[in-house]
């Protein structure tokens, strides 16, 4: 008994001491790769901290940020919930054959209905014919890959709210039957909420009809796999370190396609629509076209005449280098970083064509899209 | 701070238990000064708050047993310092909930002082008066030094959540006691027990109790809303009893013994015997401070009523500021008299299983009055429980939450029940080394899996901070 207690005793407080001995000892990291965000530092001392309580916050999250093997720790407990049969972690399935999608939050349709109001009312009095092509998430098409009885059914009744309340003079893209009847091909990502380029290329192929361009052939690109290690956002928010990573395959058009792409804010151009650079790092999705930016033009040597505006989230990020090839000029605009008005920009630049891409659950939830309503860069400065 | 946090674990009990061991002197100072520091860490301010209650408290103690011994009447300062911590208690917690009352009686519209919570005021405020209450009964000596018994009213390992100690189990204690392997050993057991059972079993069971809690209730089917009330009773029980663990744990690692707070509370089979199950040092407290000095049971069946009332309208409004928990209270009470009127006898005649599925259900409606602020929702979710909200028996979604939870139910289902006692008890008569081994074994289990929860937790909250 006295042996036991003594074992016991040494046994926790050598388990503590060791932990808080390596938390002191190991340098402090920045930012987690695995977890796609900036960690916590040491916070600074300071009376008005202290009183005001931050610091006390801000110790709390160091310590767990830099938690010595923080890496490790979170694949034990996911190994424990998977032991446990818990098929969802912080938001995100754990889906059939490898899959992680994103569960359907209850939306919040005030969001929806004023974003969908906002882009009715731009789209009224607008001398150019605006199309929506909302993209839909993984939990819907590959319903199948969900856990048992795991429901997707939020994301469906967001989709139909979009179809029902969407302005008749703006001509919706559905892309869901086209890319549910090839459900079977690798069209999702598994470690990452966004569609592949085989994902996208469907879509682009079903939007042809509707833009105007003869879509091109499976058998008009050739297929480059450009990466076999990406773990997604999906991976990161999820806690599951048991998966396999991505691929992420380039459409390269047999016609080979020369353009020059400018990252205006940026101030900075480049002549590919794949930012290579991105595959060393965290975020590989952003080989296309390099992420987000507030305002990408892109010029390719088509000779057809037609110029494209896009509003969009990443979803067209894969998505624009398809369309390249059918357009002498292509804008691109993200209202989450794009602080002009949109409306004399598209006056400015003759637009007949305005493509919206937003991925359902993201236009549900961004309120930055009412942005799209704004008439004049004073009211958007205000 | 919370024990369950890797702040606490890592950093602040190492040093404290080195200081504490190493020093080998000025025990109490030290333990007294980690405990102020505990206390002020997220809200420094009320830090002062808990200086002056130990203040207050100290001087009065020692005013009353000097009226005593100059047989002097000692009344008017213990009614002094029953309204001075009573005061206290009111302002800080109830003063909102008070003038809510108000206004909605008089029309008015006066804003309430909005004052966050100190922490534990509702326990150190209940230790404080017991301390009072003793010394003028003449049950225990006024405690002279002041170091020891700010120590006794902040001491950090049962200073926000309880067990609430009266003055005299712990008096001697705090002046000697015996620290060692023995009861180190032994509190290490405890606390890491009490750490699973917050951080593997409360907090896993409470999201799926506030991701249930979030369907309108209009959505809810009948299998879903059981479930979502289960999820909260084993989540409240686990956070609050995994506390009580911790505390008693640290107790000993200090060299101190704490009472027990619970004791297997969902194996009653009545209302009765469950609230002797369930934080007992409350209702402790509520009987020797409130139900005896009333009266208790001696004095005829009205004063009884009365007395009933009394005691389970206060433990009702001491669990929170709103009506719901007064509400919970009275429901609590109400079952206890009809008990011991006429109903417990026919319950000891009943066969097992009537006891035990008359209790569980009458608990588990009571956690529906408890887990709403709002008692129209409350109400709602009651009627989806029958079936009476349109959500059906069960859905896609019900059927989710209860195969992906199965096993984490099963084990805390099991957690609950003396089983586990009985099982190490016939492995230790069994084998005492195969015992010994797999207890090392299991505490060092808990704490590598608390551990890498803590290091993933999104979600740790902790239900009796607001108390």
């Amino acid at each position: 008994m006295h042996l036991f207690n003594r074992i016991l005793t040494i046994t926790m407080l050598a388990f503590l001491t060791v932990f808080s001995l390596l938390f002191v000892i190991m340098p402090d990291q920045d930012f987690s790769e695995s977890e796609n965000r900036m960690l916590q530092k040491m916070p600074l001392f300071s009376w008005d901290h202290l009183i005001s309580g931050k610091f006390s916050l801000a110790a709390e999250k160091y310590v767990a940020d830099q938690f010595p093997f923080r890496d490790s720790w979170v694949g034990i407990k996911c190994a424990a919930e998977l032991l446990l049969q818990k098929k969802d972690n912080n938001g995100v399935y754990f889906g059939k054959e490898g899959y992680l999608l994103q569960k359907p939050e209850q939306a919040d349709t005030d969001v929806l209905e004023e974003n969908i109001a906002a882009i009715n009312r731009f789209a009224e009095t607008l001398p150019a014919q605006v199309y929506f092509l909302p993209a839909p998430s993984a939990a819907q098409i590959l319903e199948d890959r969900l856990p048992r009885f795991a429901e997707s059914r939020q994301q469906i009744e967001l989709q139909q709210k979009i179809n029902k309340q969407l302005a008749p003079y703006i001509q919706l893209i559905d892309t869901c039957k086209a890319l549910a009847a090839h459900r079977e091909e690798y069209i999702y990502y598994k470690t990452d909420h966004h569609w592949t380029s085989t994902g996208a290329y469907y879509a682009y192929r079903e939007a042809g009809t509707a833009l105007g361009y003869a879509a091109l052939d499976l058998d008009d690109f050739t297929v480059e796999q450009v990466s076999d290690n990406f773990y997604g956002t999906l991976y990161s928010k999820s806690g599951h370190r048991f998966i396999q990573p991505d691929a992420i395959q380039l459409f390269m058009p047999k016609r080979e396609l020369s353009c020059r792409v400018e990252y205006v804010h940026e101030k900075r151009t480049a002549d590919s629509l794949y930012e290579r650079e991105y595959l060393l790092k965290k975020d590989q999705y952003a080989v296309f076209l390099g992420g987000n930016h507030a305002l990408v033009r892109i010029a390719a040597q088509n000779e057809t005449g037609r110029k494209l505006l896009i509003i969009k989230d990443s979803y067209a990020n894969s998505l624009v280098p398809f369309l390249a090839n059918h357009y002498d000029e292509i804008h691109m605009i993200d209202l989450r970083h794009f602080n002009s008005a949109v409306r004399p920009y598209i006056e400015q630049h003759g637009f007949k064509q305005i493509l919206l891409v937003y991925n359902t659950v993201s236009f549900a939830e961004d309120p930055s899209i009412r942005k799209i309503g704004v008439v004049s860069d004073h009211t958007v400065r205000q | 701070m919370v024990f369950s946090s890797l702040f606490f674990l890592f950093v602040f009990l190492p040093l404290v238990l080195a200081l504490y061991y190493l020093v080998r002197r000025c025990r109490n100072l030290i333990l007294f000064i980690s405990s102020l520091i505990f206390y002020a860490w997220g809200e420094p301010v009320y830090i002062l708050l808990m200086l002056f209650s130990a203040a207050v408290n100290y001087t009065l103690g020692l005013l009353i047993s000097r009226d005593k011994e100059r047989k002097k009447d000692a009344r008017p300062a213990l009614f002094f310092s029953i309204f001075i911590n009573a005061g206290l208690l009111c302002f800080f917690k109830y003063s909102d909930f008070l003038l809510q009352i108000l206004n909605s009686v008089l029309g008015t519209s006066l804003a309430g002082p909005g004052l966050p919570l100190p922490l534990g005021i509702s326990f150190y405020t209940f230790q404080a008066l017991s301390y009072i209450v003793d010394v003028y009964r003449g049950e225990t000596p006024p405690q002279r030094n002041f170091i020891a018994f700010g120590t006794y009213l902040a001491l950090f390992p049962q200073l926000i959540a309880g067990p609430i100690i009266r003055y005299q189990t712990v008096s001697k204690q705090l002046l000697q006691r015996m620290e060692g392997f023995d009861a180190f050993g032994e509190g290490v057991r405890r606390f890491v027990a009490g750490l699973g059972k917050k951080v593997l079993l409360a907090n896993n069971i409470g999201l799926l109790w506030e991701q249930i809690r979030q369907v309108p209730p209009s959505e809810l089917p009948v299998l879903t809303a059981w479930l979502g009330i289960i999820a909260f009773a084993l989540q409240i029980y686990f956070d609050f009893s995994g506390y009580s663990d911790m505390a008693i744990g640290l107790g000993k690692m200090f060299g101190f013994t704490f009472p027990e707070n619970f004791c297997h509370p969902y194996i009653s089979r009545s209302m009765t015997e469950f609230w002797r199950r369930w934080h007992i040092s409350l209702g402790t407290w509520f009987r020797q401070y409130v139900y005896i000095p009333l009266g208790g049971n001696r004095s005829g069946r009205l004063v009884l009523y009365r007395n009933l009332f009394a005691v389970w309208f206060l433990t009702g409004l001491w669990h929170g500021a709103a009506w719901n928990f007064v509400l919970w209270g009275l429901y609590n009470g109400l079952i206890i008299a009809l008990e011991k009127t006429f109903l417990l006898k026919r319950l000891c005649r009943a066969p097992r299983f009537i006891g035990h599925a008359y209790a569980i259900f009458l608990i588990l409606l009571g956690w529906v009055l408890f887990a709403f602020d709002n008692l129209t929702a409350g109400t709602h979710y009651l009627q989806a429980m029958f079936g009476l909200s349109g959500g059906g028996i069960f859905d896609n979604q019900s059927l989710y939450y209860w195969y992906t939870h199965a096993a984490l139910i099963l084990i805390a289902l099991l957690a609950s029940t003396p089983l586990g006692g009985t099982f190490k008890q016939r492995l230790l008569e069994r084998s005492a080394p195969l015992y010994y081994t797999a207890a090392v074994l299991s505490c060092l289990l808990v704490l590598l899996l608390s551990t890498a929860y803590l290091v993933d937790a999104a979600y740790n909250p902790f239900l009796y901070f607001r108390f």
